[in-house]
C-alpha cells in the first residue's frame, strides 16, 4: 500500500514526473495521429472504392459477359442479393465544348439499377441542397435556382436530356475534375471558373474504337452527348477520369449490342447473340462480401451452363470489391503497417525517458529507501514503488497521448488550415510572446541572473521570429496549406481515429514505461540501507 | 510465509525471559578502497526487557554501527545477534524484515521523515510497510487511531495534515518517535535523537522517551553526550569498536 501511496505522492510533488508523462503522452499522440491519418486515408479509399462498385464484381476481360440482364433477372431471385447492374467499361477521347480533347474512362450504366448498387444519385453535384454532394457555406450552387438544380438532377439521374421539341438526347455525367469549369478550392468544394458551368447546352463528343470482331475492321465510333450533370465520388483520380453515359450508347461504342451470328462465309445463321457488358456489379443484402461472392459465382456458373455460355477460367472473375481494388488499396495498407512499425520505435523512447528520469529519482530518494528498509520494507516492496510509479506515469502519459491524438485527429483540418494559412491574430500573439521574452531578458539583465536572459532570448526568437515569418508569408501571399485539397485525393485530411491503434499504443506505452522503470527499481531495491541513511 | 512471533510472552524462558536483545562477539570491518577499517571488534551487549541502555562514545567509536547491527540494517562479519533468544542470522529474509518492522523502532538524528507525506502518513507508513494492501484495508482504521493517539500524546494533534517542512526540529523528531512506536516495538533504537536539536528541545524529546520508558519500553540510545547518558538505566562506553566500560545509573 505504501508503494502506491509513495508513487502517487512522488508524482504530485515533483516536476520531473510531469515531464515524463508529457513525453510519453507526446510519443503516444505521435503514433495515434500518424496511424490515425493513415487509417482514415485507407478508410476513405475503401469507402470510395466500395461505393463505386458495390460488393461484388463479375468480369470477363474485354470480351465481356453475355446477356447480363438475363443473369441479373435470375440472380435477383436470390434474397441474398439486393441489387445488380450491368456495366460497360471502356476508354475514349472526349471533346469538350471549349475544344479540349483528352482521354477518359467511360462507364456505360443503367442509371436506376446502377444507383441501387452504388448510390450513384448521391454523387451528383448539380442538385438541390441535401440530395447530392455536400454544400459548403460559400457554395456557388446557392446562386442557382432550385428549379434549375432539380432539372439538372433529373437529367443526371436519367442520363438523358429532353429537348424543347421532345427529342431525347443521350446525356453524359462528367467527373467534376474533368471540365475546366470547376476548380477545387481550399475548402475542398468547387468554384466555377472560365464561365463554363451548368447548365451547358453545347454537346461533348466521345470517340472510341470498338474491339475488333470477326470479318470487320474496327472503325472509330463518335457519339455526341448532352452534359446533363457532374459527379463527385470523393476520389480525385476517379473524378478526373471517369464519365457516365447510358448503357445502350456505351454498348454501341464497344460492339456489345445484340448481334447476329454469321457463318464462315459471313452469312447470318439466324442465331442472335444478346447484348453484352464488361462487368456486372452486385450489392448483397447485408451479407459479408465473401459470402455474396460465393453465391454469385455459383449462380453464374449454373446459369451459364444452362444457357450454353462457355466460361474461360483464365479471364472469368468473380471478385469482392476489395479484391477488385487490391492494387489500389494494398499499397496504402502496407504503408500504414510500415508507419505503425516504424513509429512503434517511440516505445523505446518511452522506456529510455522513464529509465533516465527514474534513475535520477532513485538517486534523489535514496534516503527514503533507507528509511523504508529500516521500517521493514522488503526489497520487492521497494522495487514496487518505482514499478508502480512507472505504471502510473505510463497510464497517465498514455491517456494524455490518446486524448491529444484524438484532439489533433479530429481537428486536423483546422490545424492544417492554421499551420498553412495562419490568421493575422497569430502574428499579434507571437509578438506578445516576443515582448514577454524582452521583459524577461531585461529583468535578467538587471538582476544579473542568466536563466531569465536565456529564457527571454528563447521567447524573443520564437515570438518575433515566427511572427515576422508569418507576417511576411501573409503579406506576400505565400500561404500554402499542407494538405492542399486541390492536390490530394480527398477534400479534407482524413480524421478517423483508429481506436485499436490507440489502445495498443497506449498499452505499449504503459508496458515500456514499466520496462524503463524496472532497472532503476531493482537498483533501488538493492540500495544498502546503512549507506542510504547516510545519503544526503 | 513464516512470520516472526511478535508476542513477547512466547519468548524463550530461562535467562532470555528478560533479555530482549543480545549481541555476542560482533565484528564488523568496512573496506575503504584498499584499506580495511575495523569498526566493531568483538562487542558483547545485552538489552533487558524495559531497560534504557545508552551507548556512549565519541565519533568513530562504532556506536552507530552497533545500532545498525542490532536493527538488522547491517550484518556482522563475525558474531551474532539474538532477539529473544533467536539468532537473526538463523532467520529467513522475510522474518528479518518483520523483525525490523515490528520488534524494532528506529529514531534517527536527522529524523528521516518523508517530505512528500504529511505527519499522519509519516507515522502510518510504518504500519503500511508491514501489511499487504488487502490486510492493510482491514486494519487501516486501527493503525490510524494508533498513530493519532501517539501524535496526540506527543503534542502534535493539530499537525496531522502538515508536511515535515512545516514543522520545527523538535516536532519532526516527535513525529519520528511516533513512527518508531506505532507498531508497538520491543526495543527502540535511537541514534543521537537530540543531536540536531537545541538543549531545551532535546530535553523535551528525552522527556517523551523517558515517559515511554517508564511505561515499559526498552531503549538503546546512542549518544556522545554524557549528560544524556546519565538519564539511562545503564551506560556502556565504546572506544575504537569495543565496549570499555559499563556503568549502572544510580
Amino acid at each position: 500500500m505504501y508503494a502506491l501511496l509513495l508513487a502517487f505522492r512522488y508524482l504530485r510533488t515533483r516536476m520531473i514526473p510531469l515531464v515524463a508523462i508529457g513525453a510519453v503522452g507526446l510519443c503516444v499522440a505521435l503514433v495515434v495521429v500518424v496511424v490515425g491519418v493513415m487509417s482514415g486515408f485507407l478508410h476513405q479509399m475503401e469507402k470510395a472504392g466500395k461505393s463505386l462498385i458495390g460488393d461484388v464484381v463479375v468480369t470477363n476481360g474485354l470480351r465481356g459477359l453475355p446477356d447480363p440482364e438475363g443473369f441479373i433477372a435470375e440472380l435477383k431471385q436470390n434474397e441474398s442479393i439486393a441489387a445488380a447492374t450491368p456495366l460497360v467499361d471502356t476508354f475514349a477521347t472526349i471533346r469538350m465544348p471549349y475544344d479540349e480533347v483528352r482521354g477518359v474512362q467511360v462507364w456505360g450504366i443503367d442509371p436506376d439499377s446502377f444507383d441501387e448498387v452504388t448510390g450513384f444519385a448521391q454523387t451528383l453535384h448539380w442538385t438541390p441542397e441535401g440530395s447530392g454532394t455536400d454544400w459548403s457555406e460559400q457554395d456557388f450552387r446557392r446562386d442557382l435556382s432550385p428549379e434549375l438544380l432539380m432539372g439538372l438532377e433529373a437529367e443526371g439521374r436519367a442520363l438523358a436530356r429532353v429537348e424543347a421539341d421532345g427529342t431525347v438526347r443521350p446525356g453524359i455525367c462528367l467527373g467534376l475534375e474533368i471540365s475546366i469549369g470547376n476548380k477545387r478550392n481550399n475548402e475542398g468544394t468547387y468554384d466555377p471558373i472560365n464561365r463554363w458551368f451548368m447548365p451547358i447546352q453545347e454537346p461533348v463528343v466521345l470517340t472510341t474504337i470498338p474491339p475488333e470482331t470477326l470479318n470487320t475492321t474496327p472503325e472509330p465510333v463518335s457519339i455526341a452527348f448532352a452534359p446533363v450533370n457532374e459527379f463527385s465520388s470523393g476520389l480525385f483520380m476517379i473524378d478526373k477520369e471517369r464519365v457516365f453515359v447510358p448503357l445502350a450508347e456505351a454498348r454501341r461504342m464497344t460492339n456489345m449490342t445484340p448481334a447476329e451470328e454469321v457463318d464462315e462465309e459471313g452469312l447470318p445463321t439466324g442465331k442472335v447473340f444478346p447484348a453484352r457488358s464488361s462487368k456486372i456489379l452486385i450489392r448483397g443484402n447485408g451479407l459479408p462480401e465473401a459470402q455474396v461472392r460465393e453465391i454469385v459465382d455459383a449462380a453464374y456458373r449454373r446459369w451459364a451452363e444452362r444457357e450454353g455460355y462457355a466460361i474461360n477460367p483464365m479471364i472469368f472473375r468473380v471478385q469482392t470489391w476489395r479484391e477488385n481494388q487490391a492494387s489500389f488499396l494494398q499499397p496504402v495498407e502496407n504503408e500504414r503497417e510500415l508507419m505503425r512499425t516504424l513509429f512503434s520505435l517511440v516505445y523505446l523512447v518511452c522506456a529510455g525517458l522513464v529509465l533516465a528520469i527514474f534513475h535520477a529519482i532513485v538517486t534523489e530518494k535514496t534516503r527514503d529507501i533507507g528509511v523504508l528498509r529500516a521500517l521493514g520494507a522488503t526489497r520487492p516492496g521497494i522495487a514496487m514503488i518505482f514499478v508502480q510509479y512507472g505504471v502510473v506515469i505510463g497510464i497517465l502519459g498514455a491517456i494524455l497521448g490518446v486524448l491529444l491524438g484524438w484532439v489533433v485527429v479530429h481537428n486536423i483540418a483546422l490545424i492544417n488550415q492554421a499551420i498553412g494559412d495562419p490568421p493575422m491574430a497569430a502574428v499579434f500573439v507571437l509578438g506578445a510572446v516576443g515582448l514577454v521574452g524582452l521583459w524577461r531578458f531585461a529583468s535578467g539583465f538587471r538582476s544579473g541572473f542568466l536563466a531569465p536572459r536565456v529564457l527571454g532570448t528563447g521567447l524573443m526568437l520564437v515570438g518575433f521570429g515566427l511572427g515576422a515569418a508569418i507576417w511576411y508569408i501573409k503579406a506576400n501571399g505565400l500561404s500554402r496549406v499542407i494538405w492542399d485539397p486541390a492536390v490530394y485525393y480527398f477534400a479534407e485530411p482524413p480524421n478517423r481515429m483508429d481506436w485499436w491503434t490507440a489502445l495498443t499504443t497506449a498499452i505499449g506505452a504503459v508496458v515500456f514505461s514499466v520496462v524503463g522503470a524496472v532497472f532503476p527499481a531493482a537498483r533501488a531495491a538493492d540500495v544498502d540501507p546503512v549507506e542510504a541513511l547516510r545519503h544526503d | 510465509m513464516t512470520e516472526v512471533n511478535m508476542d513477547s510472552t512466547a519468548s524463550s524462558t530461562s535467562n532470555a525471559a528478560t533479555t530482549v536483545l543480545q549481541a555476542t562477539g560482533l565484528h564488523r570491518t568496512y573496506r575503504m578502497g584498499r584499506v580495511e577499517v575495523p569498526v566493531l571488534r568483538g562487542v558483547d551487549l545485552q538489552v533487558q526487557e524495559g531497560e534504557w541502555l545508552c551507548v556512549l562514545g565519541s565519533s568513530g567509536s562504532g556506536k552507530s554501527t552497533l545500532l545498525h547491527q542490532l536493527g538488522d540494517l547491517d550484518r556482522p562479519d563475525r558474531g551474532h545477534i539474538a532477539w529473544r533468544g533467536r539468532s537473526l542470522t538463523e532467520m529467513r529474509r522475510r522474518e528479518r524484515e518483520t523483525y525490523r518492522n515490528r520488534a524494532i523502532g528506529f529514531v534517527f538524528q536527522s529524523y528521516h521523515l518523508m517530505p512528500e507525506l504529511n505527519v499522519l502518513e509519516n507515522v502510518m507508513v510504518a504500519s503500511m510497510v508491514g501489511h499487504d494492501p488487502f490486510a492493510w484495508r482491514s486494519m487501516r482504521a486501527e493503525a490510524s487511531a494508533r498513530a493519532e493517539e501517539l501524535l496526540d500524546a506527543f503534542g502534535l494533534g493539530h499537525r496531522f495534515e502538515h508536511r515535515p517542512a512545516e514543522l520545527s526540529g523538535g516536532e519532526r523528531q516527535r513525529v519520528a518517535m511516533a513512527r518508531a512506536l506505532v507498531n508497538g516495538p520491543d526495543v527502540v533504537l535511537a541514534d543521537e535523537p537530540t543531536g540536531n536539536l537545541d538543549t531545551k528541545t532535546g530535553d523535551g524529546i528525552l522527556d517523551v522517551l523517558a515517559e515511554r520508558h517508564r511505561l515499559g519500553l526498552s531503549m538503546v540510545m546512542v549518544t556522545h553526550d554524557p549528560t544524556i547518558a546519565a538519564r539511562a538505566d545503564r551506560v556502556v562506553k565504546m572506544v575504537d569498536g569495543v565496549v570499555v566500560e559499563e556503568t549502572l545509573s544510580t
